[in-house]
């Protein structure tokens, strides 16, 4: 193994355990300043990550004429501008085109959610007619039908118990279940990773 | 009148998105390509004015005290972190990375643990009794189901599952899909409920101001 290669092997599996014996001791000053040497790096990864972002769509602007990529790089440098303008004069643009750009942004992309979905869930019955897709098809119909009618009044009140029976075993058992199972798995796998990246065994920063 | 700058053009912008409905078109394209930039810029200055700024301050208020020095180390992995741009020293970024990793690897190791495993195994607060038990049977049968390899060989040579298996995992991806379903359900209408707060949002202050 190549000397460059140890030294990261030895960083990782080093800071990786000393950060391990400091949370599991509770040694605070030990983790706190560990933990703060690791937040200071990846904010450093992500100024450069951003820097890099800027740099490539400046050159797809300035190579290949490509206007999306100068709205891009017109709103980073738009942002940073505004922040430097609130540090001379103590103003708030910052948080401003927060609230006038990115929420109502955001908001949107996650609203037009519902539509995706539903077109998402036409198009798996339409490809796929097997037993699988109808009971996810169904399930969802189920819930969302159930949810629905026993906020309104259209439904009788005979049918409210029943309806509200089927909508509890569902949340309560199965899918309690189905998101434990999925939860567990998901632990056991980061469980495992964690440990192989801590022995040395896995090294995706050699890559 | 600035809210009114600020109420038009977030109107504007989520027409932009909303044409998406129509196809792909150039207003969605730039207001995405928006999005991209100030959330990226954004994450930035919230970083340089969270974390970087009071450090420098700490620094600057006193260089010599042992507080302050001890931020040598990570500056000097920063600019490892640097050097992955110079082709002959990129190895050095390496090292950065690898601490990066390594705690995040001891934190996810601790946060697996204590935060999820040990939770969900011993939290569980069922109705009935029989609930509980129902509840960790079919835990027991969506974890198996991802078991996609036999036990031991069959009489006939081959490494296929025994019938047992087969059976378990059937019912691991039945509760599964149930689950999956559910979660469409629930994320369909947590968007329909955005999608109604954002029209009524708008409406409410446009009718209002005009």
């Amino acid at each position: 193994m190549k000397l460059k290669q140890s030294i990261a092997i030895f960083t990782a599996v080093f800071f990786g355990l000393l950060t391990l014996v400091a949370l599991l001791f509770n040694v605070s000053g030990l983790s706190s300043v560990i933990l703060g040497w690791a937040s200071f790096l990846a904010a450093i990864a992500l100024i450069l990550g951003v820097m890099n972002l800027l740099l490539v769509h400046l050159t797809r602007l300035f190579k290949e004429q490509n206007l999306y990529s100068g709205v891009l790089v017109l709103s980073i440098l738009g942002v940073f501008a505004a922040a430097v303008l609130d540090g001379l004069t103590g103003s708030n643009s910052v948080n401003a085109l927060f609230n006038w750009v990115q929420a109502p942004l955001e908001a949107a992309l996650a609203s037009l959610l519902a539509v995706f979905l539903l077109l998402a869930g036409v198009q798996l019955l339409k490809r796929q007619h097997t037993g699988w897709a109808v009971l996810f098809s169904v399930t969802a119909v189920v819930m969302l039908l159930g949810q629905a009618l026993l906020t309104s009044r259209l439904l009788p009140a005979g049918l409210r118990q029943p309806v509200n029976q089927i909508v509890e075993f569902v949340q309560n058992v199965v899918v309690t279940a189905g998101l434990r199972g999925l939860l567990i798995g998901v632990a056991l796998g980061t469980l495992l990773l964690s440990l192989r990246l801590l022995m040395g065994v896995e090294r995706p920063y050699n890559k | 009148m600035t809210d009114l700058v600020g109420l038009i053009i977030g109107l504007l912008l989520t027409l932009f998105i909303y044409s998406y409905l129509i196809g792909d078109n150039p207003l969605y394209r730039v207001s995405v390509h928006l999005l991209v930039g100030v959330s990226a810029a954004y994450a930035v200055v919230v970083v340089v004015r969270q974390l970087l700024l009071p450090i420098w301050q700490q620094v600057q208020a006193n260089p010599a005290s042992p507080d302050s020095v001890i931020w040598l180390v990570p500056i000097l992995f920063a600019l490892m972190l640097l050097a992955r741009r110079l082709p002959s020293v990129s190895w050095l970024g390496n090292t950065s990375l690898a601490l990066l990793i390594g705690v995040g690897a001891a934190v996810a190791l601790l946060g697996g643990l204590t935060g999820t495993l040990w939770p969900q195994i011993v939290g569980v607060q069922p109705a009935t009794p029989l609930q509980g038990i129902v509840v960790a049977l079919l835990t027991i049968c969506t974890l198996l189901a991802f078991q996609f390899t036999a036990l031991r060989p069959r009489s006939s040579g081959l490494w296929q599952p025994a019938m047992w298996q087969r059976g378990v995992t059937a019912v691991g991806r039945i509760v599964l899909t149930i689950t999956f379903g559910a979660l469409f359900a629930a994320l369909m209408s947590t968007g329909l409920i955005l999608l109604a707060e954002r029209l009524n949002f708008f409406l409410t202050e446009l009718v209002q101001r005009f």
